[in-house]
């Protein structure tokens, strides 16, 4: 019998390990079975999986696409300031030799609130908006607990932009499209993004991003977001 | 027969390619998903919507 903890780097036996997970929770079920809660290491997906469906991932496969992940970000930046006119056409100054232009185009370009329920994405995102010179403020909040805090850090911060993200996934695939509750997390952000339109009814012009993999994309959109995620529903 | 799977997945990166489309836009301009589809992992099968104003001010 293999032996996981939380913490574990695993793939799915089933789905020939295409997408790394990290176990956060263990569920014991009244049959003794283990029912292992997973989030992916590298995609904005959370998913279960019985204890038999999972191997370990050798240390050199997890670096392998640790690293990949990270040369979006350093490929992104560079596409960025090779290419102004298609990422930063009307904010050139970003990378100005000038800091007095540099700082001016900072405060010019709109200011980003970035809520995500996982930390290594939250610093990863930081450093991704640093990299760019771009003002924001990225915060760990949990997709639980983020329309319990957005008003109050709407208030304190009056950002332009705001991003909601984190985990999400469907419990049950090909069934169920249209029931929220089939949704590990769409529901959080559908209420995330009702608060923030309250706040935005008071005067602010808000645009708002919300979900990520897998998400309940018509609903999301339904509660006022501009952007969502996942619209396109996959058949194989 | 086809099999109706799930949902798309996204790129991590996306969300943050939306946002900084959105604050580096300027405020007179409103920024669609068809203007930033393109750099985005799936296009618009992973990511779309209404689309939004931008958001820088121009001085």
């Amino acid at each position: 019998m293999k032996k996981f903890k939380k913490g574990d780097i695993v793939g799915r036996i089933s789905y020939n390990q295409d997408i790394l997970f990290e176990i956060t929770k263990i569920i014991k079920t009244s049959n003794q079975h283990e029912i292992m809660i997973l989030k992916g290491i590298t995609e904005r997906i959370e998913a279960d999986s019985p204890v038999e469906d999972l191997e370990h991932v050798d240390k050199r496969v997890v670096q392998e696409r640790m690293k990949k992940l990270e040369s979006k970000i350093v490929n992104r930046i560079e596409f960025c300031m090779k290419n102004p006119q298609y990422c930063i056409s009307k904010a050139k100054g970003i990378f100005s030799n000038s800091s007095e232009e540099r700082n001016s185009t900072i405060l010019n370009t709109g200011k980003i609130l970035h809520l995500d329920g996982d930390k290594r994405y939250s610093e990863k995102s930081m450093k991704y908006y640093r990299s760019l010179g771009l003002n924001a403020i990225v915060k760990n909040v949990v997709e639980n607990k983020q329309a319990q805090v957005i008003k109050s850090l709407l208030e304190r911060y009056q950002p332009d932009i705001l991003v909601l993200t984190g985990h999400d996934g469907m419990i049950k695939k090909g069934t169920g499209f249209n029931d929220i509750y089939n949704y590990r997390n769409s529901r959080y952000f559908i209420n995330t993004v009702k608060e923030a339109r309250k706040w935005n009814s008071q005067g602010k012009d808000l645009a708002i991003f919300a979900g990520a993999c897998q998400s309940y994309y018509e609903a999301i959109m339904a509660a006022g977001a501009n952007f969502a995620s996942s619209p396109r529903k996959n058949y194989d | 027969m086809l099999l109706l799977l799930g949902r798309i997945m996204i790129d991590f990166i996306d969300p943050l390619i939306v946002a900084e489309r959105i604050a580096t836009t300027e405020n007179t301009k409103y920024l669609t998903i068809r203007d930033i589809k393109d750099e985005l992992r799936d296009g618009e099968e992973g990511v779309s919507g209404i689309g939004s104003m931008g958001k820088k001010v121009l001085s």
